[in-house]
């Protein structure tokens, strides 16, 4: 009989999440491509289905870049600066995605792949806001004014989903108004079997999205635990030399 | 399935070919983290 290492609870949430994922995508996945097509929109209402999902993560992530910003400059514990940085790269990876399959929404829907109207020029200017974070994460080495400038510009960033998801609203362009209308009521116009894979879809993203966090956290964590180490060996190597110099 | 099917099948690729792209990253720098430990 073998003995295996019990595993620890924070291992097992995340082993619940990406379960979790993988159930509620699947079954969302079921849903939505199981549904009929939609009259005037044929087959191209499944886009739906992860379109609004990728998106809403990404506001979800960008979010999160912003308030684990905050954490971090309000505790200053550098766990809070490795899951913004986490969730800054999960928001620019999802928006690429939700900008390539929008593109593929618009070309047979709108005649053209990219319009220069309010939606898609905030979305992608949401890839220049959160490409330069991580841009300037890489610039700077000293871990601690790292942590502190992208918490900035993860907090004054956060600031731009607002404007981006109210762009269709402010702005009227040729891109629908949103899917899922937060303010003046909760409201969904569309069938409900569409509401129900969407709502399933945006759940599982919703949990993928933690289930990123984790890992990813974990990542970096490890990363600045290993640059740590690397960086007190060559410190101890250097002060052993200057030891070896002062004394020969 | 109807004339629009492959603009479906492309987005749904793309998307996943993100997600799992992602995924594999993510195993491949924990493993070589945990390597390193």
């Amino acid at each position: 009989m073998t003995l295996t290492k019990p595993r620890p609870a924070a291992d097992r949430l995340t082993l619940i999440l990406g379960l979790a994922t993988l159930v509620l995508m699947l079954a969302g996945l079921f849903i939505g491509l199981t549904a009929p097509p939609d009259t005037n929109q044929g087959t191209l209402v499944r886009l739906l289905f992860i379109h609004v999902p990728a998106a809403w993560l990404s506001y979800l992530a960008y979010g999160g870049t912003g308030l684990f910003g905050l954490m971090y400059l309000v505790t200053r514990q550098r766990r809070y600066d490795r899951l913004s940085m986490s969730s800054a790269e999960m928001g620019l990876m999802f928006t690429v995605a939700t900008i390539i399959v929008g593109m593929l929404w618009a070309k047979p829907t709108w005649g053209a792949y990219w319009v220069w109207e309010p939606r898609l020029t905030t979305t992608a200017l949401s890839l220049v806001i959160y490409g330069g974070y991580l841009l300037v994460r890489s610039l700077i080495e000293e871990p601690e004014r790292r942590a502190r400038v992208s918490a900035v510009i993860g907090i004054v960033g956060t600031l731009y989903v607002p404007v981006n998801y109210m762009a269709v609203e402010w702005w009227r362009g040729i891109h629908q108004t949103q899917t899922l209308k937060l303010l003046g009521g909760i409201g969904f116009a569309a069938s409900p079997v569409y509401g129900i894979a969407l709502l399933v879809m945006t759940l599982a993203f919703t949990v993928l999205y933690f289930y990123l966090l984790r890992v990813r956290g974990k990542i970096a964590a490890l990363q600045e635990a290993r640059e740590e180490r690397e960086f007190e060996g060559v410190a101890g190597e250097s002060a052993r030399s200057a030891g070896v110099t002062l004394n020969g | 399935m109807d004339k629009f099917s492959g603009y479906v099948i492309a987005s749904y690729v793309v998307t996943f070919v993100v997600l799992f792209g992602y995924l594999g990253w993510l195993w491949w720098r924990l493993r070589q983290e945990q390597k390193g430990e």
